[in-house]
């Protein structure tokens, strides 16, 4: 009889999915793909002519996108730098001992001083959506940068010593341990780091105050140009149309995206 | 070299640290014999936690051979679950990583939950356990990769005086049941007394000695003769230069 009660265990894989896990998990699966085609989409299709004079909805509405495109590709950018960069600075006490001063001071210099450089860069290759890119993913690097570090070392000695006891070494120690224990710390500096890109985005745009003798035809359309450009030439219902799509979208990405990884990490982190 | 009848041999093992410069184990010799409840005391910082983590392999010895089977299962002071996992998974997960098929992992998940009793819990996760529960998790996982010595690190030092007990129950049953042959590190005399057919006595990095139990089982704290070898012990560690 008991071994009839634990048959379950026979055919039960190591994580338990269901048909509504499946399910979910394409459909965030098929979110993110859609997104990521927007993105490149608009960075293939760059529709940044806009008359600050002549904004309509339509016009708030693919800024909110082009804004959003260039926050994405951004954020995908600086994770994908900074959490192979705080696993090497996290490695070892000696490495970080040494590096962990040295990413220190770069993170404390502004962004923005870096932004006439970057600018004209890239404006003299032509590319200036990926100026403002550039810039959104400075500003976003050192905020996921260092929590992730700070998770690193919050995954226990013991944890550490059970790993190497129980044969969990080199790519599977990552997969199966550091990756789940720095996971809460990857999304509070997402959040953060998108938090920071919400501000940088607004100068990041208007890229004309940059270029010696620049125009405002020469800022990319976005919330940030948006909001600057109505608002040096007093078109104020451009402005408050401009920041309620931003207003609107920032709550959107919290609801949506934000508050429910949130609430998962809660799940990875050691008590 | 490692025998049937002593899984476990260190000869002259020691260990220092560079930083601070500190020399935490001094020339330790030792045999552990198969199927031995073999318990390791002594005071806080004596160096018999650096002991148990040179024979599990976390830590190297600066000197002297450690022999010691191929697989070894170790329970940790600190439960050191992942708590992403259910109770299920945190014991599969360990056997998985041994390569064994999927068909023995879940045998070994199964028979192992249900020797500590969790058998009604696996699909929760380790902040929902108490203490012991956690506890058992551990030693379940630690089962779970089919060890030939069971290795245990202050098992039970964060646990209630209540809990402790029904642990040392559980791990005499457990011992009994599998025939493994047990390493356990404590700081508590009457635990050692309890549990050990051996008793490792470490103070400042060194073996002092090493006392043979003869207590008959099951073992009462309030006999006479088990308060005596508490004593005994007591008085062998507490010993100038012993």
């Amino acid at each position: 009889m008991k071994m009839k009660r634990y048959s379950h265990y026979r055919r039960k894989p190591l994580y338990e999915t269901t048909l509504a896990h499946h399910l979910w998990s394409a459909a965030i699966a098929g979110a993110i793909a859609v997104g990521f085609a927007v993105v490149l989409i608009h960075f293939a299709y760059p529709r940044n002519e806009f008359d600050i004079n002549r904004v309509s909805y339509g016009v708030v509405a693919l800024a909110a996108l082009n804004t959003f495109d260039r926050m994405t590709l951004a954020f995908v950018l600086s994770l994908v730098a900074a959490v192979p960069l705080a696993l090497f600075i996290g490695s070892t006490p000696r490495l970080q001992s040494i590096l962990l001063p040295i990413a220190d001071i770069l993170q404390s210099v502004p962004v923005l001083a870096f932004f006439p450089v970057v600018v004209g860069f890239f404006v003299a290759r032509n590319a200036f959506e990926f100026a403002a890119v550039f810039v959104i993913f400075l500003s976003m690097l050192w905020n996921i940068v260092f929590p992730v570090i700070g998770g690193l070392q919050t995954i226990p000695e013991d944890v550490n010593s059970a790993a190497l006891v129980f044969n969990v070494k080199g790519v599977r120690k990552f997969w199966y341990i550091t990756l789940p224990a720095i996971f809460p710390f990857i999304v509070t500096g997402s959040l953060l780091a998108w938090a920071q890109g919400w501000t940088i985005v607004i100068v990041a745009e208007v890229l004309h105050t940059y270029i010696p003798n620049g125009k405002i035809s020469q800022d990319l359309l976005g919330l940030g140009s948006l909001l600057v450009d109505s608002n040096t030439q007093g078109r104020n219902g451009v402005f408050i149309a401009t920041l309620t799509a931003m207003i609107v979208l920032v709550t959107l990405l919290n609801l949506v995206v934000w508050q429910p990884l949130l609430h998962l990490s809660q799940r990875f982190r050691f008590d | 070299m490692t025998s049937p009848e002593t899984p476990i041999v260190l000869k002259s093992v020691s260990k220092s640290y560079v930083t601070p410069p500190v020399l935490v184990v001094k020339e330790v010799s030792l045999a552990i014999r198969k199927g031995e409840f073999f318990c390791l005391i002594g005071p806080s910082g004596c160096g018999k936690s650096t002991v148990i983590k040179m024979i599990a392999g976390i830590e190297a010895p600066t000197s002297g051979t450690i022999e010691r089977p191929a697989r070894l299962g170790m329970v940790f002071q600190s439960y050191a679950l992942l708590p992403w996992l259910t109770v299920e998974d945190n014991v599969s997960f360990a056997a998985k990583m041994q390569g064994f098929a999927p068909d023995k992992v879940a045998a070994v998940t199964a028979h192992y939950l249900r020797m500590v009793h969790l058998e009604t819990f696996t699909e929760r996760y380790p902040r929902e356990l108490s203490g012991g529960q956690r506890q058992r998790v551990g030693i379940a996982r630690a089962l779970a990769v089919e060890p030939n010595v069971l290795l245990m690190d202050e098992p039970f030092s964060a646990l209630d005086p209540v809990m402790t007990d029904q642990l040392h129950d559980d791990v005499l049953r457990i011992w009994g049941e599998t025939g493994k042959t047990i390493v356990m590190v404590s700081h508590n005399f009457a635990e050692a007394v309890r549990l050990a057919d051996r008793v490792g006595i470490i103070k400042d990095g060194r073996l002092e000695g090493i006392v043979d139990l003869k207590l008959p089982r099951p073992r009462q704290e309030d006999d006479a003769a088990f308060t005596a070898e508490v004593h005994n012990l007591r008085k062998r560690l507490e010993a100038p230069g012993a």
